[in-house]
């Protein structure tokens, strides 16, 4: 019965979430009309012609240039593979270098933690297009220092994926490394810490056994924002690099609603899973807690 | 005004007012003063040894663009815009965020479920992204039609992050009215107006001006992303640059030195020389960096820090040594407030 609920109710999140996606584009297309009550009739027609557009899936074609259509599903696959897969790389990455990061962090004397909490906080208000800028501006000075090409930074990457990963992974990290030292230096205080130190155990023991374990919560119900920082790192690096991903395409194709309504639907689906088992994780993670205590 | 006593937006602050204030002076009276860069250098011996662009020197510390004007004083001219646009959109979004989160908090509560989903869209697609799709349907022509775009323009970069906010503030606000005193209020007969207006608005004041303070970051970010992407505020003007050897070039160039224009017009720059360039970005860190820091100032003086200097005094006002054993005397009667 619960199951069924939980099934229910995820279910009809999702067709809402995908219902609005679809309204905003209407929207933004009868936009241009704004003051005249005719947007009203065009907005009507656009929502309607978007949602039919998803049972006819199959007939949809893109024009890729002038003269070549190629039906939708066959060419958004790949571009689309590709982008998922560095956006699960780079999520992966982001939560190894941040959970290290502030666990470094945490075991350093007091003033050099300052220090990093200071240029954390500097690095994060560099936007990330300059940042991916300067990638590009590091790569090619690499190249004139020591001829070492790491990738062509303009013709963009034919399916690497080291580069692209760590660069928009990069920014995330330094995020969510503040979240987490913060709730480590929100454990830090609770008496079970002082507890447990009190009985004798080293500090790494504890905060790799105990705080880290309640710090992971915040880690967790804050992976949704992540993801969503690194989604439009990702649209900026695709653009700026010329990478063939699959912002790229749905920009390209940012002209015709069809395309992009369900383009953003196909990557809201990955998100929305994410969303779903972060909050397991955390149910998972709290109700153990509550079955120790 | 509590809030100048903390360093953090102090700072913040006097960096942001700075950046204006020069903005203003330059175009009101350092422009004429300020001698333009020379077209042409030549050295000791007469030779020309450089035309714009210049790189980088102290004469110049963002170097000399291509058409021979100083991106030192090109920042500052377009500080006023840029900023002015970001305070423009986040008062916009505050406003209706304000007026959405209240509404939502006092009569929308039944519909939460729906309203998490709607706003889940808007968290989901990134904010250029929604931008862009805006833009892209405002036909082109309309472009540099002037004010009426503008305006159309900013309200779509207050809408893009709308739902969003009123999410927020409506949730805090649902929080705060389970309060004892604001649900006694209620059970003396307050209605809703009363409480918005004595409850509710004073609780929110500060946590507005936070929020204020966020949102122009963000909306800051959303600039630089528009800068990118090369999408312009107002519209451009577009001009025929031959350089005598091709056929002429279409060069589309902002009507003001506005930052996100200047990023993403000469972003072709990158490859060739980065200065020009290199300079807005900069500009952008730092106005980012001070609108952070007014919020880390505005941060702490909500979380009440910075009172604990006087707590500490009237603990240890209480004077005299405490004497073993205790007399009665070391005993005082406190009223108790």
């Amino acid at each position: 019965m619960k199951k069924w609920k939980l099934a229910l109710t995820v279910l009809a999140d999702l067709l809402l979430t995908i219902f609005t996606i679809m309204a905003i584009i209407a929207f933004a297309q009868s936009y241009s009309l704004f003051p005249s009550p005719q947007m009203v009739t065009v907005f009507w027609q656009q929502f309607q012609q978007l949602f039919w557009s998803f049972f006819s899936i199959r007939d949809i074609t893109v024009s890729l240039s002038q003269w070549h259509n190629a039906p939708l599903l066959s060419t958004m696959m790949e571009p689309y593979a590709y982008s998922l897969i560095i956006l699960w790389g780079a999520l992966a990455v982001s939560f190894l270098i941040a959970v290290t990061g502030a666990y470094i962090c945490f075991l350093l004397p007091r003033p050099l933690q300052k220090m990093v909490k200071g240029i954390a906080f500097f690095l994060e208000s560099i936007p990330d297009v300059i940042f991916i800028f300067s990638t590009q501006l590091f790569v090619i000075w690499v190249f004139k220092k020591t001829d070492l090409l790491m990738v062509n930074p303009v013709a963009g990457f034919d399916n690497v994926y080291v580069l692209p990963i760590v660069m928009i992974s990069i920014l995330p990290s330094i995020l969510l490394f503040q979240m987490t030292f913060l709730a480590f230096t929100e454990e830090k205080d609770k008496p079970y810490v002082e507890y447990a130190l009190a009985k004798g155990l080293s500090k790494t023991a504890v905060l790799w056994r105990h705080m880290f374990r309640n710090a992971l919560i915040t880690v967790f119900s804050n992976v949704q924002y992540l993801f969503w920082f690194m989604l439009s790192n990702l649209l900026v690096a695709e653009y700026l690099f010329n990478m063939h991903g699959f912002f790229r395409f749905l920009y390209e194709q940012r002209h015709t609603p069809e395309v992009v309504a369900i383009g953003l639907a196909m990557l809201f689906l990955p998100f929305y899973i994410i969303d779903v088992a972060g909050k397991r994780v955390i149910a998972y993670l709290t109700g153990i807690e509550r079955g120790v205590a | 005004m509590r809030a100048f006593r903390n360093v953090y937006f102090t700072t913040g602050f006097i960096i942001a007012a700075g950046l204006l204030l020069a903005s203003f002076l330059y175009s009101y009276w350092l422009k004429d003063i300020i001698p333009q860069p020379p077209e042409r250098i030549y050295n000791e011996a007469g030779r020309l040894v450089d035309v714009p662009p210049y790189p980088p020197s102290w004469v110049h510390p963002f170097g000399v663009d291509r058409q021979g004007e100083d991106v030192f004083w090109k920042v500052i001219d377009g500080a006023k815009y840029t900023i002015f646009t970001a305070l423009a959109v986040s008062l916009l979004r505050l406003a209706f965020g304000t007026v959405g989160g209240i509404m939502y908090a006092f009569y929308l509560q039944k519909f939460r479920f729906i309203a998490e989903s709607i706003v889940r869209a808007f968290r989901f697609v990134p904010a250029i992204f929604l931008t862009m799709l805006f833009f892209a349907f405002i036909p082109l022509e309309e472009q540099g039609a002037g004010m009426g775009v503008l305006i159309k323009q900013l309200l779509v970069l207050a809408a893009v992050a709308l739902p969003p906010l009123m999410l927020v503030i409506g949730n805090d606000i649902a929080v705060f009215l389970q309060n004892e005193f604001v649900v006694s209020s209620r059970l003396m007969g307050a209605d809703n107006v009363w409480l918005i207006r004595k409850h509710v608005l004073p609780y929110m004041r500060p946590r507005l001006f936070l929020l204020f303070t966020q949102q122009t970051v963000q909306s800051l970010l959303l600039l630089v992303h528009l800068g990118a992407f090369q999408i312009l505020l107002g519209g451009v003007k577009v001009i025929y640059d031959s350089d005598g050897l091709g056929p002429p070039e279409k060069v589309a160039f902002s009507l003001s030195n506005e930052w996100s224009g200047l990023i993403g017009l000469s972003y072709r720059e990158m490859m060739l020389d980065q200065w020009i360039v290199v300079g807005p970005c900069v500009a952008f860190i730092v106005a980012i960096f001070a609108f952070k820091l007014m919020g880390k100032g505005l941060e702490q003086v909500i979380a009440g820090k910075g009172k604990r200097k006087q707590r500490k005094k009237q603990w240890s006002s209480s004077g005299k040594p405490a004497s073993f054993p205790p007399q009665q005397s070391d005993f005082e009667f406190v009223l108790y407030k």
